[in-house]
């Protein structure tokens, strides 16, 4: 039954409603995404269920080859015709045994400790100098360490593959299928596992790079990894929590208070900035793409060119230039100053507020031709009937604007808004070769009026060393561009599921 | 009738007037836009000093920054720069469209166990910033050895890439199975389809993920500032363009500077305006719903 | 060229669904199949799966002979076109056409050869240079067509091609199409949703409904004689009349009564032969369908019919040289919804009438059609199931027409009198009865033999054609039914089913060892690589070598540990055979094929007493006279009938013939065979 009560309403008592609805509905939203975990819990507990059904079925049901996979991997393989798979197998297990016996073994007993000597002066009889001899890195330690784990679950995970292979040749034996050999095996990676050929590059970048760096940098954040504990000279510890209690205002350490007071100010400036930056470009590059397209309007590419300019000249040039005309004595402070405008230079970069509204204005300087060839795109796709019908029920330019043109670009660009938003959050480039993140505040720590956390963490480790801070805010930047995706997908779809219940 | 003639006519009136409006806004928007290239250019051929001028037109006319910079190379290494950039550039550019074309190819056409799971995990991994890994990749690519190495910045930026498959996934979806159908059917094995049915069709995002992959080393400053730390002939043009405008450099270099600027700026602007039409399509194609 | 054979063939997709339930078809070569039906009726699944696109859930596909469940589409010599043509954008008409061929690495001069020759045929010659977006959708589709008829395909398979072409163009190509069948002379399989197309260009049509196929016949028969309402209700333009009903018998008699109507017509019960008697008797909705040519407002047809009814007319659809009447045969009924109670009657146009007015409208009963109100079944089938005789009973014996037959000790019936049932099968040609056939029709590959008996007309099935004139006939007493008095006593059952699992045990036996023919390797290789050409799976590959050439040396006999499948039939093991097994375990995943339920079918006939089998307790035998049947019990909830030669007693063991098991996975309701 169509909501009645609720489609009579004009539309601020619509927007009131769905207001107050939004509110009202958040508790049951957040229950039914509470409710979700365990589902997904369950879900979870299946598969682990499902691994240990394997392994229980190769040790119960296999036959004197499945078994002997239980510590020679790939024997089933061999013996039932996939020989090539079966040599890798046994390849991967003897390397796998090397390494460790030879190089992780070392590294992974000393994570708990982080190494107990680092270097001693030792005196060298022959040359007569102290000479340092190195001992424990705890950097290298804690690397390796993170790579042997990977490892490991790697072979834990190739085990089990290969326990689940053998299972499934035995039973396709037995029942008289035909087993894939080598030659077939060869021939599909053409075709049916033509994804395994196309993926092992790009899945061994994406491990190496990016899944390991990443797993690092998290343990790094948990240990107090900065200029007074810089291996190979000196050691660095675990300290648990204790950075994440500095920086979210418990104040455990001495610099504690100001780590915590920074972060919160430079987390605030970076959403504002984040919102701002966004959302000008978006509508301003709207507005000008609008009156581009506009009909008749002439030399519709050359404002486009025009524009383009901006986005052609790589923005490192324009954001270098600009911090020079901007500076203190740079050519807009002397034009406006010969003008008469202006008694004495504005300080656009070096005054912490002025700075922060610069820096948006410049932005969009860059940002708009970008948005407004995108959204140049999407307006020639509207379908014009929709225009037509509506000049027909009288409705002006303006209205035509609110009505139809906003909301179908919202809809389409709700992606790109997104992305932006959270590239945004990231815009390293802007902040940093405009400003430098200037001014640097006594209050902050290490910190400038328009850093945001991503330029904060360049500082930190560029500047200072302090790598376990760093890592600490890089996890803090990630914990807020989940939580923000998160509640955006959700309320996309509780937004549908409200209008259509009331 | 002679209502009606009126009524036309102060529609038109209005019309004109709100088109002379828009147009006067167009104006001043462009003089906006592109006045601080006017003044980059124009600086690039001033003679009289070499710091931050007040004014915008050169009292002198010359080449003499341009010819400094390519054949003053003690310091600040220009034509070096370049180079790298240029070398690494080229580099990134092969690998990293195989790698996105490779990796969203598969996750649009094929379909495996994991592949929701991979998906998955790089959108997880994408929300990391960035720079995060910059340090971890840094100590690792120490012990290799690869630090301060044109080789080691590639792979820098090689190496994350499988992570951009978002638009050209989009792009392939777009693409109707039905073809790979009738090319099975032909006999083509998923190999064959890649090469010969589907990367034809494909030519808008191939050029835009080799436009886009050429031109992103270009602009980077973050990464390249880290790797070569102290090497300033490994620098690359973002970074040694920076050092020009340090407080020591600034008034010995800022003509040089912005006669780099140009020098940096002029074939990348043509490509891109060569190729835009790619580039538009490949945003409006794939990162854009409908 | 080839003929295809679809044996059980189903479709079920992860979550359960059932998107193709036991498809079975025998298409022989060159004939133009059509499969229609409404959207999702599993039509596209079908021909998919016959393409290779899909994977075969369960059930056997053979293109000429040749098993290629497993085959990979394009070594299943077939090729295909698509719905929205599938044409590769990038390349131009020749390269198109080419693609195949050049994959294929067919020698430049042949590829050329076959292009053009395509090309001649489609008359799309001139068009080899331009890309697919320079050309017309009529023009691609002929493209497409040339893709596929360019490698020469044993099946030509056709995915609703003509759905995204306008209605001129269709019917162009439905014409051209049928035209390249008939040069081609290659077997066509065409889906379409389309019934005019299907009508038009099929020699034989599937009719599909949700998965099940409904009807499949020539397009005559499907147009005369539809199986259920769906298929009545969907071929023919405009659709047929439905309205609801009841018959009742009245002596000679049927009164049809109109449902929400006053409107009722009488006819005489020889029109109505066919049907199965119990829905005469009045308490049995049916649906009565009639079509619009079937039905007349023409005052002169009307004035010569017996059987009439009063409509009101509601409005009028002019189609220029005839027109649709739309009436209502309840005088106050709409007309232009689809009701039980709307009518719409062709007309000539030149009659004229006036909306709101009441006339008789004259109704053809020979084609009428009458269908089951629930099951929706037509309940006057082509071949009827039951004829309908009175007879009496008394001392043993029993009187029907003109034959007075001993009833075997099996029927113990009281005395009285009452109706017989006698199925059409359990007449059977040869005995001591005589009747006069008058009349024999094939119908579907069996002959239907009018017989007339004493004055009263019988119908009979035959397997093979009748000569008309006198003939005997016996009956097969074991399939009537008596209804006396109070008392029903039914045929026998025939059905025997049981319930039983699958089953392995590793068995240690000896095992022959064969010593190599050295020599003869390569000849052997040679003889695999011919029959690689085949497509003959491997396995078999692997055993002819060895039965060609002369019988190897036998080394030696080990004992090596087999394994060996079985048939559990309720609670006893069987030898499975090798196909059955090879089914099962194509349909059902190694690891719970063991604990699925099957249910294993057979007939009385094919069962034997031996010392072994499976355990079973006589409680009687049925003498039907020239057979017996034991009535044994095997558990407390299955008793069979099974046909012995001579009486038996007490614990028997069965030994069921297993190459006639009929085999069915109970959990998803799949037969496999």
């Amino acid at each position: 039954m169509a909501n009645l009560e609720y489609l009579k309403k004009t539309g601020w008592q619509k927007f009131c409603y769905n207001f107050v609805n939004f509110f009202k509905n958040l508790p049951h939203a957040l229950a039914n995404f509470f409710k979700k975990i365990p589902l997904w819990f369950k879900m979870l507990g299946r598969r682990i269920a499902s691994v240990f059904l394997e392994v229980y079925y190769a040790a119960a049901r296999g036959d004197w080859k499945t078994r002997m996979s239980f510590v020679f991997m790939g024997f089933g393989q061999l013996f039932r015709g996939q020989v090539l798979r079966g040599i890798m197998y046994l390849l991967f297990e003897v390397v796998f045994i090397l390494y460790m016996v030879f190089f992780g073994w070392k590294y992974l007993a000393q994570m708990g400790s982080l190494g107990e000597k680092a270097m001693e002066e030792v005196w060298n009889p022959d040359k007569g100098i102290y000479e340092y001899v190195y001992y424990d890195n705890s950097m290298l330690i804690l690397l390796y360490s993170v790579l042997t784990i990977f490892f490991i679950l790697a072979f834990v995970y190739v085990w089990y593959q290969n326990l689940r292979t053998n299972n499934i040749l035995q039973e396709m034996k037995e029942v008289g299928k035909k087993v894939p050999g080598t030659k077939d095996d060869i021939q599909s990676l053409a075709n049916d596992q033509y994804y395994k050929t196309l993926l092992s590059i790009p899945m061994l970048g994406l491990v190496v790079f990016t899944i390991i760096p990443i797993v690092f940098m998290i343990f790094i954040a948990f240990t107090n990894y900065d200029q007074a504990h810089m291996p190979p000279s000196q050691l660095f510890d675990w300290v648990g929590f204790d950075n994440f209690a500095d920086i979210l205002g418990g104040g455990v350490s001495a610099n504690g208070a100001r780590f915590a007071y920074t972060f919160r100010a430079v987390l605030l400036w970076t959403l504002i900035w984040a919102v701002f930056a966004t959302f000008t470009n978006y509508i301003l590059g709207m507005i000008v793409a609008m009156l581009i397209n506009k009909k008749g309007i002439r030399f519709k590419k050359l404002w486009r060119t025009v524009l383009i300019l901006t986005v052609a000249v790589p923005s490192f040039v324009s954001l270098l230039l600009m911090s020079q005309m901007l500076s203190v004595n740079g050519i807009i402070n002397s034009t406006l100053m010969s003008w008469g405008w202006i008694k004495e230079p504005i300080p656009f970069l070096t005054n912490s507020t002025v700075a922060k509204v610069t820096v948006i204005v410049v932005n969009i300087w860059i940002g708009i031709p970008y948005t407004m060839l995108m959204i140049t795109g999407i307006l020639m796709n509207i379908p014009s009937d929709l225009y037509e019908s509506a000049r027909i029920d009288g409705a002006g330019p303006a209205k035509m604007y609110f009505k139809i043109t906003l909301p179908y670009m919202w809809f389409v660009t709700t992606p790109y808004l997104i992305s932006t938003f959270v590239g945004n959050i990231n815009n390293f480039n802007v902040i940093f070769l405009l400003t430098g993140g200037a001014p640097l505040t006594q209050s902050f720590e290490e910190a400038g009026g328009t850093d945001l956390l991503i330029t904060w963490l360049y500082k930190l480790t560029f500047n200072e060393q302090n790598y376990s801070m760093a890592a600490v805010i890089g996890i803090l930047v990630f914990i807020v561009i989940a939580v923000i995706s998160l509640i955006v997908y959700n309320k996309s779809n509780a937004v549908k599921n409200e209008e259509v219940f009331g | 009738m002679a209502e009606k003639i009126k009524k036309f006519r102060s529609k038109r009136k209005a019309e004109i007037t709100t088109n002379v409006i828009v147009y006067i806004i167009l104006i001043c928007i462009s003089v906006v836009w592109l006045i601080p290239y006017l003044y980059l250019v124009a600086q690039s051929f001033r003679g009289e000093s070499t710091g931050v001028v007040g004014y915008m037109f050169p009292k002198e006319w010359t080449f003499n920054n341009y010819i400094q910079l390519i054949t003053d190379t003690d310091t600040l290494n220009f034509p070096m720069w370049y180079l790298n950039t240029l070398i690494v550039s080229l580099v990134t550019c092969i690998i990293q469209t195989f790698i996105v074309l490779a990796t969203s190819y598969c996750l649009s056409r094929m379909r495996f166990r994991g592949r929701k799971g991979l998906m998955n995990l790089m959108l997880i991994l994408g929300m990391f910033p960035g720079f995060m890994t910059m340090t971890a990749i840094y100590f690792i690519l120490k012990q290799i050895g690869l630090t301060g190495n044109l080789a080691g910045l590639v792979l820098v930026y090689v190496a994350s890439s499988a992570m951009g498959y978002y638009i050209s996934k989009g792009f392939f979806d777009t693409i109707p199975r039905s073809l790979d159908e009738a090319a099975k059917i032909d006999g083509a094995s998923q190999h064959t389809i890649f090469l010969k049915v589907i990367l034809p069709l494909a030519k808008p995002i191939v050029v835009y993920t080799i436009l886009t992959s050429f031109l992103a080393p270009w602009g980077d400053y973050m990464f390249a500032s880290l790797m070569m730390l102290g090497e300033t002939d490994k620098f690359n043009v973002a970074v040694g363009l920076k050092e020009m405008l340090t407080r020591e450099n600034l008034p010995k270099y800022f003509t040089r500077f912005c006669a780099g600027a140009v020098v940096v700026s002029i074939p990348i602007a043509a490509l891109f305006i060569w190729l835009q039409r790619f580039y538009v399509e490949g945003v409006t194609g794939g990162a854009v719903k409908g | 060229m080839a003929n295809l054979s679809l044996r059980h063939i189903y479709k079920v997709y992860p979550n359960g669904v059932k998107a193709v339930n036991d498809f079975n078809m025998d298409i022989e070569d060159k004939e133009f199949i059509v499969f229609v039906g409404p959207s999702g009726c599993g039509k596209s699944t079908t021909l998919r799966m016959i393409a290779g696109l899909e994977d075969i859930s369960a059930g056997e596909l053979r293109i000429g002979d040749v098993v290629v469940n497993d085959v990979e589409p394009k070594d299943r010599d077939i090729a295909m076109v698509f719905q929205n043509y599938a044409l590769y954008p990038h390349m131009s008409v020749y390269e198109n056409i080419a693609f195949g061929l050049r994959i294929r690495k067919m020698p430049n001069e042949e590829i050329h050869k076959r292009v053009t020759e395509a090309a001649e045929i489609l008359g799309i010659t001139e068009y080899l240079d331009r890309k697919p977006k320079e050309m017309s959708g009529g023009q691609r589709q002929r493209v497409s067509l040339g893709r596929a008829i360019v490698r020469e395909p044993k099946v030509m398979l056709l995915d609703e091609p003509l759905s995204n072409l306008d209605a001129k163009l269709r019917t162009q190509m439905r014409a051209e199409i049928s035209k390249l069948h008939k040069k081609l002379q290659t077997t066509f399989i065409y889906v379409t949703h389309d019934q005019v197309e299907a009508m038009t260009m099929g020699t034989r049509i599937v009719v599909m409904k949700n998965g099940f196929v409904q009807q499949i016949d020539t397009p005559q028969n499907l147009y005369r004689y539809p199986g259920n309402k769906f298929v009545a209700g969907f071929i023919g333009t405009p659709q047929m009349n439905f309205f609801e009903g009841t018959l009742t018998k009245n002596g000679n008699k049927v009164d049809i009564k109109f449902e929400y109507s006053d409107a009722m017509i009488t006819v005489p019960y020889e029109k109505l032969l066919k049907a199965r008697p119990h829905y005469l008797d009045g308490n049995h909705p049916v649906y009565i369908g009639l079509r619009a040519e079937d039905a007349s407002l023409d005052p002169e047809v009307v004035a010569n019919s017996k059987y009439k009814v009063k409509v009101v007319i509601s409005h009028i659809e002019e189609l220029g040289n005839e027109s649709l009447v739309y009436a209502d045969i309840n005088m106050h009924g709409d007309g232009y919804t689809e009701s039980s109670t709307r009518i719409i009657i062709k007309s000539q146009t030149a009659n004229q009438y006036t909306p709101g007015e009441v006339y008789d409208c004259a109704l053809d009963v020979d084609h009428l059609h009458l269908f089951d109100k629930e099951t929706e079944e037509s309940i006057i089938p082509r071949i009827p199931e039951v004829n309908e005789i009175e007879c009496k009973v008394k001392d043993g014996k029993l009187a029907f027409l003109n034959s007075l037959l001993q009833l075997p000790s099996a029927i113990t019936c009281p005395e009285g009198k009452g109706t017989m049932l006698l199925p059409t099968n359990a007449i059977v040609f040869g005995g001591r009865a005589t009747a006069n056939a008058v009349e024999c029709e094939e119908i579907g590959g069996k002959y239907l033999v009018s017989l007339d008996v004493a004055g009263r007309r019988l119908f009979a099935v035959s397997e093979k054609p009748v000569k008309l004139g006198e003939c005997n006939i016996s009956i097969d007493m074991k399939r009537i039914s008596l209804h006396i008095e109070d008392t029903v006593v039914e045929a026998m059952n025939e059905k025997v089913a049981f319930n039983g699992t699958f089953d392995k045990q590793k068995v240690v036996e000896d095992v022959a060892i064969f010593k190599k023919p050295k020599k003869d390797k390569k000849q052997a290789e040679e003889v695999v690589a011919e029959q690689a050409t085949d497509e003959q799976p491997v396995a078999e590959q692997v055993e002819q070598p060895l039965e060609e050439s002369e019988q190897p040396e036998v080394v030696k006999y080990k004992k090596r540990k087999v394994i060996h499948f079985y048939l559990n039939i309720a609670g006893t093991r069987f030898d499975a055979p090798d196909d059955i097994a090879q089914k099962i375990f194509a349909t059902l995943p190694p690891r719970t094929v063991f604990s699925t339920p099957f249910r294993y079918e057979f007939t009385p006939y094919d069962f034997t007493l031996a010392d072994s089998g499976i355990p079973a307790k006589v409680e009687r035998v049925l003498d039907y006279g020239n057979e017996k049947f034991a009535v044994v019990r095997i558990d407390e909830n299955t008793v069979i009938n099974v046909f012995v030669k001579d009486n038996v007693w007490g614990d028997v063991y069965l030994q069921p013939d297993i190459s006639k098991v009929g085999v069915v996975e109970t959990v998803r309701d799949i037969r496999l065979a």
